[in-house]
Order: C-alpha cells, then structure tokens, then sequence
C-alpha cells in the first residue's frame, strides 16, 4: 500500500474483464495511450472584418515528460496540416526526459510563415495573414512518466487592416 | 493602436472549454476543444492515466467480465467491489484491499433476471458501521434482487436486508439505491412487503442511527408526487437533497424527531441514479439541461460553456447510456468527473468560484468509480495483532465428512475484535481462496465448520488474524498463504459420500415387461452435492423365498407360502456395466431372472461405504396384508381378510402388452389347513377350491370357508398375478398372522 495516496479514485471496467483500475498512476489507460488535445477558441486581432499578420506564437510550457508536442496553426478556421491542400505548418517540440532531475518552464518560439512554392518546390515564405486565429496543440507519439503543463501560448501579429467599428 | 505594429496577444491556459459562446464574444482564452487536462487557474495539466490493480473474480477464481460497482470499507480500511459474469448474469461480490488489489470473493449477490430493464446491472453502495450495503437500482420490482449487505464478521458474509415495515414481521427488502447522511443510511424506492405497497417509487426511508441494517415502518418520507421515482440522494452539508429526474428535496435535521422534507429545486433533478457526487457541502449532478450543482437549495448552472445541445467536437469518444453514466470526484486533481462510458466531462473545481471544463477520453468504458479512504485511526482498531492464530489439530471422523470439515486452532495473542480469515486451496496447485472468516472468541480451541468442499479432496488451509486492515505478522501476503507461519497451516482429505437411494415410493425399483421374453428393473439414486464428477460402482446378488415346493397354478410353477423364513441372497458381483458413468443417477438392468429377488448397492468408486440395500422383485408387488378375523357359527367358519392392493394393479411394475388389461390381473389367496396337514407342504388354492379373486382396487375383503370349524390352524398367503405378452407373471407371496403365520379360527359370531 506504500506509495498509494490516500483517498484515491478507482474505477471499475466493463470491456473486457471486471478490471479495477486506480486513476492518477502512469501516461496509458491501462495500457491504452491517449492524446492531450488544447484547441483554443478564435481571436481575431484586427476584428472580424480585418486582416492582420500572424508572426509568432510562443508556447510556455512546464515539462519533465519525454514527448513530443505539435502545434498546428489554425487561420480562418482551416488547420495549416497538410489536408485539404493546405500548406503542412505543424512545429514538433521534442521535450526530453527530465524525471529525476526537476520540472523546466520554458517558452517555444514558433515562427508563423506560408510557403511559396514554384513547380513543387518552396522558393519563399509569404506572411501569415487573415482575420482569425487559433492554435492547436497535441502531445503526441505517446506519453511519459513526468509532467506536462501547458502554461500559455502567446500570439504576435501585426495588423494590416481594421474592422470598422460598427455606428 | 496603430497599423504595423507588432502586438502580443496573451492566451494563459486555464478558462478551460467555453463552446457555447459566440466567436465575437468569447473569451480567447478559453478552448473550443480540450482533452485530457485539468485546469487551475493560469495552466493546464495533462492528466495522469489508469492502471489496472485488480480483476473481480467469482467463486472460483475465475474472471469476472465486468465491474458494477466499487465502495469504500472505511470502518476495515479495505473496499468493496462488485463483479458481473456476462454469461451467468450473476453478480459477485469481492472484498478489496485498500489499494483495490487481493479480490476475495464473498459471495453471489443475485442473478440478473432475462425480464431487467438493464443489462448490465446498475448496483448501488453505500458502507457504514462496518458494512456495505448492496441495492440493484432496477426500475422493475419483480426483477430487481432483494438489497443485501456485507458484514465482514457474519457467516456468510452477506446477508440480506430484512425489515419490518408494514408490521407483519421482517421480509426481504429491495431498495433501488441507498446512502449514509449523517448517522443513518437512506434507502429509496420500496415501501414495504404488503401487495400492492411494495412499488413506491417515491419513498425515501431511513435506518435507526448507527444501525444501517435496522429499518422502522415508520421512518419513511413520501418525496412529491407518487410514482415519480426517487433517482439518487446525496448529502449536501447538513442536507441530503433528494433527486427526482425534473425535480428535487431537501431532506433537513439530524434525527427522526426533527427530520423534515422540503421542495429545494422545483425545475432541475437528476437524470440517473449514480449522476450525482457529493464534494464537501455542494452536490454536482447532471439535470435534464446538463450539469448543475446545489448547496441543497435552489441549483446553479455550470452546463452553458460545454454546450451540451451543439455539435460534439470532432472525435470525440461517445457517451455511453444514461443509466451507465456516473459521477465522482477525483481528490488528488480536485475534479469532478462525469463519466459516460469513455466520454468524461471533467470539471476542475481547485477554484470553485470558477470551475473549468475539460473532455477525458479513457481507454477502456468505465462502469463506476469510488474514492478509496482509510480511517487511520480506525485502520488497526487496536493496532496490528502481534501474533497468529495456530491449528490445533484437524478434528478428526466424524467430523471430517465428504463436503464439511471441523476445524479447530488456538488464538495465541488475540486479544479481542480480531478477525480470523480462514483461506484454503485445493492441494497442490488449486488458486487459494478466503473461504470464510470469523471473529475471534478468546476460547481456545475454537471451533469452526467449513462446507461446501468437493469430496475426496486434499485440502491446505490457512488462517490469519485480520484486525481492521492489518494483519498478523508474516501473513500479509495474501497472493500466497503458503508464507504464512507455519503453525497456521494445516492440509486434510475430505471423504467419499455415497449415493442416495431414492424411495421406493418414488418408483424406484420397477419392474418391467418390455416384451414377450424380456424384462428390467430400474433402480435410481441421488448423487450428493459435490459428487458430480465421481464414477459408480453397482453391484447385485439373487435372493429366492425358499419355494422348495412348486405347483403348477395358471400355467406357471411358482412356490407356496412359506414359512416366513429369511430369504437367501447370494454373493454380491459387480454389473457388467459398472462402473456407471460420472453424474449417473439410474442403472436400468436387463439382466434379471424372473420371480426372483434381486439387491443392489452401489458406492463412488474409491469409496469405502456402500449405500442401502435396495431389494427389489422381478415380478409385480404382492398385496399388503392388513387384518383378518375369523367368524362362525360352529359348523362353518370363514376367515374374513383385509388386505390392500398395490397402487396400480401391478405395483412397481409396467406391463404394456396387449394383455396387460386390468382383467388380466388377479389376485390368488393359497391356504394350509395346518390343523389337517401339520406339514408344510399341504397347500392348495384355496380350502374349497381354486379361489382366484378379481383385482380390487385398495383393499380386498372375502371369505374363505374353513371347514373344520373352530379351533383350525390355517396359513393364508395372498399373492397378484399379471398377464404380460401371453404370460402370467405371480408376485412374491404375502402372508397373514403372526409368526409362524398361522391364523387359529375361533368361534366367532354368526354371519
């Protein structure tokens, strides 16, 4: 019973076998990996009738888990992931192992850009533009020991035109 | 602000999902989708996963397919799990350490009826004082199965819930669910074992204080409206608010004098009966328009920012059936988990002026959920026992049987309230299992029987002393008590029983004609609970009466009466077929020699004991004889004679061939004037001739002449005969008088 806090959430299964299943204890659902997902609801900058430029965003994040976090632009509610002819812009953050040692904050800079490509081949990147924005961010490959917290994301954009604001 | 210039916009993570608002309005910060999270105030945490500790077992050890519900043990510092064999549809009951490992089954709550609503079984828990009870929210009386509770020092461990609650005396108790408030545990949904009484939906009772197993009639609370079912109770503070599905109570007070009922809640209720969990004074539960809580008051709505009537979000895991959903609370994150199957709504509280929502996706579909406590300073009730128990010696015959042993050891170092757990295993290899447990009587020996056990069987047996959730030292390995101290160990083989003859009244013995040449006789017998699997072993001798004299009567040489001397049985031989496959309970024997007698025995094979004797006759019964009396008048005496004729007209005896009519059968009475012939070999039918009397039905009564008067000694036999095929088949003779069978007419009065 050592190392077991007290009180402590149980649950029982009902797939397969009558399992008892103790909550808080590893990164699987007995066994079976799950995907953190954060999807943040949309900012528009310039308001809803502008345009802005999205440069930056920075992701603060407190970790000791060894995983892999992806971040996927999202700019007038269409994920920049390689689908449905868009431009793949998805940044993998490798976090390493820090378990024994202590818990490391710190902020990812990403950099916001759509490709130009010319016969198949990028040959520059144009700005980010548009009105909306949102980001999402999964912690992918499958989970650790150690924590993950996700602190803040931080969006940097210029604006290019304003809404008008309404009479 | 001007044009150009960079800004920053700051999205800190922990307004947690916010999918209702409109994309003008919301806040940025907050989510459209988040999942496997929780939130504080400013971040969110990815959450930690679960570990399978334990699997529910039944009685034998093996899996169970599902897990129904879970509760504390707070007074033992163990849990309590309820287990579900899909195939059976029985519902077990096991025993957990606190850390939800070493399932112990205690014993079958039920089986669910094919007429229940819910499949799986939806079973609610509530533990107090030492026990747990168990309900079966079932919303159909007649399959719901009776509330039972587990007391871990009463044999068996669970017990059900009788109550006295129409004043007719105590019967069985079927709440749908119930829980502890206060001193008391809450049951709702019956009203007491009278017709027409036993379906209230609507009633709310309540135990004695510290007595959850003892209900009043009169301590019951009639909640709104008849009919409209109480859905699930949860205390909120000082209040227990009672759940309708669109409408809730709150029960006040703290004692039957001044407990109350008021409305609290007259448009919001709980949809379920497990959708509804307790943290502190606030009861967070899942209305008809989504999640709400209430301090036992009017309830507040925290459902808005899931958006609960929109669009789910993409992939997201879908919920499971409302009966199926629960809630708990999750104190290590301080969240409120709604589970619906995979689906979890899952409601960070750590700031409860502003709780946050977040999706889990679990990957496997959870049925229930409990938080695990232990009460420290209960855990040991006294502390750890500080030594063991110790086998005396395993009472010897007859207390050894073949499914019951008597056990006896002594309680070194008790001292009082400790446990003793009696596990056991069939040796070698057999799984160990806790066979039952006791509470120590300071006695030394106690006593203790054990049934239940298979037959011929090498046992070892173990015992512990469990006080709380401790153990004796060197016994708290329960995987394998074969670490156990060594003075608690013992091993002892159960007997063979043998096989029951079932009474000649039931048939047992028939004899039949199956055709013109052809006859059987069919024994049976019962095999003893436990036996199922043992071989048979039949044998068979031949017996005769002794008719040294034959005469040919109807065409068949059969003897006279005797004398009334033993009959002679030849050696017993075994059958060709024995022995009889494992779980035989009839032996047909086709070999039989007619009019002959023929005793059976029979016992397991490896068995010491034979059973019965069963003799039976390759013929048809004789009649019974019952009385007789002798009237005259000097110069012509008769003996009158009572009998009673077998139950049909040829007793244990099928004769279905076209001349087994009842004409066919008769009755034949054969005297022997011993007054004119003392010696034994004077018979004939009759004393003025063939006397061949019709069959009666139950009883015969006739006259037969004797002609030498008062004074005669005369022996009387009576025998049936049937015709079968052709064949005229005589029974074994019957006799009247004492011994040696004579009858002495004397002057009687005149006919």
């Amino acid at each position: 019973m050592a190392g077991t806090p007290i009180p402590t959430l149980f649950f029982g299964g009902r797939d397969a076998s009558a399992n008892v299943l103790q909550s808080n204890v590893g990164f699987t659902d007995n066994t079976v990996p799950y995907v953190p997902l954060l999807k943040t609801n949309p900012v528009a900058p310039a308001g809803a009738a502008g345009e802005a430029i999205f440069r930056n965003v920075y992701l603060t994040l407190t970790h000791s888990m060894l995983v892999d976090v992806r971040v996927t632009p999202i700019v007038d509610f269409i994920p920049l992931d390689g689908t449905n002819g868009q431009p793949d812009e998805r940044t993998i953050i490798s976090l390493p192992d820090l378990t024994g040692t202590q818990r490391l904050t710190e902020r990812f800079e990403i950099g916001l850009s759509l490709p130009f490509p010319l016969t198949g081949t990028e040959r520059f990147r144009n700005a980010l533009r548009g009105a909306w924005f949102q980001v999402l961010i999964e912690a992918i490959n499958g989970l650790a020991a150690g924590d993950l917290i996700f602190e803040q994301v931080e969006l940097q954009h210029e604006i290019v035109r304003e809404s008008l604001t309404p009479e | 602000m001007g044009l150009n210039d960079r800004r920053i916009i700051r999205l800190p993570f922990g307004e947690g999902l916010q999918r209702s608002d409109g994309v003008m309005v919301v806040a940025p910060n907050s989510f459209d989708d988040l999942r496997e999270v929780y939130q504080f105030n400013g971040k969110a945490q990815v959450r930690k996963g679960l570990s399978q500790v334990e699997v529910l077992v039944d009685d034998v050890a093996v899996d169970l397919d599902m897990t129904l519900a879970l509760s504390p043990l707070r007074a033992e510092s163990a849990a309590l799990g309820i287990g579900f064999d899909n195939a059976t549809k029985e519902i077990w009951a096991n025993r957990l350490a606190i850390d939800g490992t070493n399932a112990t089954n205690l014993g079958l709550f039920g089986t669910l009826a094919v007429t229940a609503t819910w499949d799986p079984p939806i079973i609610i828990l509530a533990d107090t004082d030492g026990r747990c009870l168990i309900t079966h929210d079932e919303p159909n009386l007649n399959s719901r199965l009776v509330t039972k509770y587990y007391d871990p020092i009463a044999a068996p461990a669970l017990q059900t819930l009788q109550a006295d609650l129409d004043g007719n005396g105590d019967a069985d108790v079927y709440f749908r669910g119930v829980v502890r408030h206060l001193s008391y545990i809450f049951g709702w949904g019956y009203g007491n074992a009278t017709p027409g009484s036993q379906d209230r939906a609507d009633v709310v009772r309540v135990s004695t204080a510290g007595n959850p197993t003892l209900f009043r009639d009169d301590a019951f609370f009639e909640v709104g409206q008849r009919q409209e079912p109480v859905m699930v109770c949860r205390p909120a503070g000082d209040f227990l608010v009672v759940f309708k599905e669109t409408e809730s109570y709150q029960i006040f007070g703290y004692s039957p004098d001044t407990f109350g009922i008021k409305p609290a809640d007259t448009l919001y209720g709980c949809v379920s009966s497990r959708l509804a969990v307790s943290v502190g004074g606030v009861v967070f539960f899942w209305s008809t328009q989504g999640p709400r809580y209430t301090q036992g008051g009017q309830s507040q709505d925290i459902a808005v920012p899931l958006d609960i009537g929109g669009p789910d979000p993409a992939t997201l895991a879908a919920e499971a059936d409302v009966q199926n959903a629960f809630a708990e609370y999750d104190p290590v994150t301080r969240v409120v988990v709604f589970v619906w199957g995979q689906r979890v709504y899952a409601l960070s509280i750590r700031d409860p002026s502003k709780p946050r929502w977040s999706y889990y996706e679990i990957g496997e579909t959870l049925q229930c959920g409990a938080q695990f406590f232990t009460t420290q300073s209960s855990a040991g009730g006294g502390g750890q026992p500080a030594d063991g128990p110790v086998f005396d010696a395993i009472t010897p015959v007859p207390t050894i049987g073949d499914t019951n042993l008597g056990i006896d050891w002594d309680n070194t170092g008790a001292t009082g309230g400790e446990v003793i757990e009696i596990w056991k295993r069939v040796s070698p290899a057999g799984p160990w299992g806790k066979h039952t447990e006791v509470v120590t009587t300071l006695v030394d020996p106690q006593l203790h029987p054990l049934t239940g056990l298979i037959p011929d069987t090498d046992y070892d047996l173990a015992i512990r002393y469990r006080r709380g959730g401790l153990y004796n030292p060197g016994a708290t390995n329960t995987g394998d008590p074969t670490t156990w101290p060594v003075a608690a160990q013992t091993s002892v083989t159960t007997l063979l029983g043998v096989p029951a003859p079932v009474s000649r009244g039931d048939n047992n013995g028939l004899w039949e004609v199956t055709g013109a040449s052809t006859e059987q006789i069919t024994v049976n017998w019962t095999i003893p609970a436990g036996h199922e699997t043992l071989l048979i072993e039949v044998e068979r001798a031949i017996g005769t009466e002794g008719d040294s004299t034959t005469q040919a009567i109807g065409g068949v040489a059969i003897g006279p009466p005797d004398t009334g001397g033993a009959q002679a049985f030849g050696a017993f031989s075994a059958l060709a077929s024995s022995p009889l496959p494992a779980g035989t309970t009839q032996l047909v024997d086709t070999a039989i020699t007619v009019h002959q007698w023929h005793r059976y025995r029979w016992r397991f094979v490896g068995g010491v004991a034979w059973s019965s004797l069963l003799d039976c006759f390759a013929g048809p019964d004789a009649p019974q004889t019952d009385a007789w009396s002798a009237v005259g008048d000097g110069l012509l005496n008769y003996i009158l004679l009572e009998w009673a004729n077998a139950t049909t007209p040829t007793g244990r005896t099928s004769c279905p061939g076209p001349t087994a009519a009842p004409g066919n059968h008769s009755t034949l009475a054969y005297a022997n004037n011993m007054t004119l012939n003392p010696s034994s070999d004077g018979w004939a039918p009759g004393l003025t001739g063939d006397v061949e009397l019709p069959y009666g039905t139950l009883g015969g009564i006739t006259i037969i002449p004797t002609p030498a008067g008062d004074g005669t000694t005369v022996r009387v036999g009576l025998r049936h005969r049937v015709t079968c095929f052709g064949t005229q088949y005589p029974s074994y003779w019957a006799r009247f008088g004492s011994t040696p069978n004579y009858i002495v007419t004397t002057a009687g009065t005149t006919e």
